[in-house]
C-alpha cells in the first residue's frame, strides 16, 4: 500500500498552562488514501497522546470533526491528505472559543439553534387517533435539502459576519428555522420569525455565500437566508400597506 | 512556516509518550491584548479590517460590494446631468463637454466594467434567493439566472431604442 510522509502544523492550546496558542509541527507516515483525521489519530496514538480534538463517526455524518485545514473549514474525516502538498496547517474552527487544542466550545451555536425552535410546531393539537400528518413528495421536496444539516458549524466558521458580529443567529440555525417554516405540517413560523427576522437574524447577513461553499452536506444556507429575507420583506409590506395588516 | 526546533523522532527520543518526542514545539508568542489565556477558553479575534484577505471567496465578496460604489457614483453623475439640464442650454453643453474629457471617459469605462460585474454577481445569485418549485421539481437555477440576463438584454434594447440608437 502506498505511503506518504505527512507534515502537519497543529494549533495547540492548553487553558491550564498556556497564555496563548502556538503551532506544533508533526511528521507522520500515512497511507495514501487517509484523511486528515487519520493522520491526527496516528499522531495521538504514536507520537503525542496529549493532542485533543473531537471526532466520532469518521464518515461525514456526525459533524464533530470540523476544523480549519489550511484556512478552510472542513470535516477532517472528509479531507484527503493526497489533496494537499507540503505542510498542512490544522486549526480549531474559527469564530468559536478554543477550549483545548482543536476542541472548540459550541455553546453559542447550540443556544441559537434552541432559540429558533427547530422542531415541528403543529398548527393545532392533533391527537394520535386522528391519524398521521400526510405530506406529498412535492411538499417534502420543498424543505428536504435543509434537513441534511449535520450541525457541524463549518458555516459559522466560514461566515465573516458571524465572526464580526457574534450576536448574529447565523447560517445553520436560520436554515433549520426555514426548514420548519417550509414544512406543510408546521404552524410555528410566527414564533420563529421573532428571532430570525430580527436585526440579529437574517438582516445581519450580507450574502457573502461562504456558508454554502463550505457545507459538507451540500445544504445551501445562503439560499435559505435570502428566502427568509424576501419572505420577511413581504410580511413587512403586508403589515404596513394592506388593510388589517394583511392577516 | 518556521523550522522545527526539535527533530528527535520516537526512536531517538526514547519515551514516545512525552511531549516533544517526534514533534517540534515552536516558541510561544507573547500574549496578545484582547485574548484570554491560561484561565479558560481562548478567543481568537477576527481582524475587523483585514479579514477579507483570509480567503479568495472573501475577496470575491468584497469585489462585489466595492463595485457598487461605481454604480452609486454613476447615479450621482446622472443627477448632476439633470441638474445642469435644468439650469439651461449653456450649462448642459458645458456638462457634455466635461463628459468628453479623458478622465470622464476613463471613469465611464471603469464604471461600466464595475456595473457589469456587479450586475452579473447579483443575477447569478437570484437562483438562490428565488427558487421556483413547479410541481415536485425545482426549476434549474441557471434558468432563473438566465431569465434575468434575458430581461436585462431586452430592457437594454428598449432603452437604446428610446435613446435613438437604432
Amino acid at each position: 500500500m502506498k505511503e506518504r510522509l505527512v507534515q502537519l502544523e497543529v494549533l495547540r492550546y492548553n487553558p491550564d498552562t498556556d497564555t496563548d496558542a502556538y503551532f506544533q509541527h508533526y511528521e507522520v507516515v500515512c497511507q495514501e488514501e487517509w484523511v486528515v483525521l487519520d493522520a491526527l489519530n496516528k499522531i495521538k496514538e504514536t507520537i503525542d497522546p496529549t493532542l485533543n480534538y473531537r471526532w466520532s463517526c469518521h464518515m461525514a455524518v456526525c459533524g464533530s470533526c470540523g476544523m480549519m485545514i489550511n484556512g478552510d473549514p472542513k470535516l477532517s474525516c472528509h479531507t484527503f491528505l493526497r489533496d494537499y502538498e507540503g505542510v498542512i496547517r490544522v486549526e480549531p474552527l474559527t469564530h468559536f472559543p478554543v477550549e483545548r487544542d482543536l476542541v472548540t466550545a459550541p455553546d453559542d451555536f447550540i443556544e441559537k439553534l434552541t432559540r429558533v425552535k427547530p422542531y415541528l410546531i403543529p398548527k393545532k393539537p392533533k391527537p394520535i387517533s386522528e391519524g398521521e400528518y400526510r405530506q406529498t413528495p412535492a411538499q417534502l421536496k420543498r424543505y428536504h435539502q435543509f434537513t441534511l444539516c449535520i450541525n457541524c458549524m463549518l458555516c459559522y466558521a466560514a461566515c465573516p459576519e458571524y465572526g464580526l458580529t457574534p450576536k448574529f443567529i447565523g447560517p445553520a440555525a436560520i436554515s433549520l428555522a426555514h426548514r420548519y417554516n417550509q414544512d406543510s405540517r408546521d404552524g410555528g413560523r410566527d414564533e420563529r420569525q421573532e428571532i430570525i427576522a430580527s436585526k440579529e437574524g437574517v438582516w445581519e447577513c450580507t450574502f457573502v455565500g461562504a456558508c454554502s461553499e463550505v457545507c459538507p452536506a451540500h445544504v445551501d444556507p445562503a439560499s435559505a437566508l435570502q428566502q427568509v429575507k424576501i419572505a420577511s420583506s413581504i410580511d413587512w409590506f403586508k403589515e404596513h400597506l394592506l388593510p388589517g395588516g394583511g392577516k | 512556516m518556521s523550522k522545527p526546533l526539535v527533530s528527535a523522532g520516537p526512536s531517538q527520543g526514547g519515551d514516545s509518550h512525552k511531549l516533544g518526542a517526534g514533534v517540534a514545539r515552536e516558541p510561544q508568542p507573547p500574549p496578545r491584548e484582547g485574548r484570554m489565556g491560561g484561565a479558560g477558553p481562548l478567543i481568537r479575534e477576527v481582524p475587523p479590517t483585514s479579514w477579507y484577505f483570509r480567503h479568495p471567496r472573501y475577496l470575491r465578496y468584497m469585489a462585489r460590494e466595492i463595485t457598487s460604489l461605481f454604480v452609486g457614483a454613476y447615479c450621482v453623475l446622472l443627477v448632476i446631468a439633470l441638474q445642469s439640464l435644468a439650469a439651461g442650454q449653456a450649462s448642459y453643453e458645458a456638462f457634455l463637454l466635461t463628459l468628453r474629457s479623458p478622465t470622464s471617459i476613463a471613469f465611464h469605462v471603469l464604471a461600466l466594467v464595475a456595473a457589469l460585474y456587479h450586475a452579473a454577481t447579483w443575477f447569478n445569485a437570484t437562483q438562490k434567493a428565488m427558487p421556483i418549485q413547479l410541481g415536485e421539481e425545482f426549476v434549474p437555477g441557471n434558468l432563473i439566472s438566465g431569465a434575468h440576463y434575458v430581461a436585462w438584454a431586452a430592457l437594454s434594447i428598449v432603452i437604446l431604442f428610446l435613446a435613438g440608437v437604432f
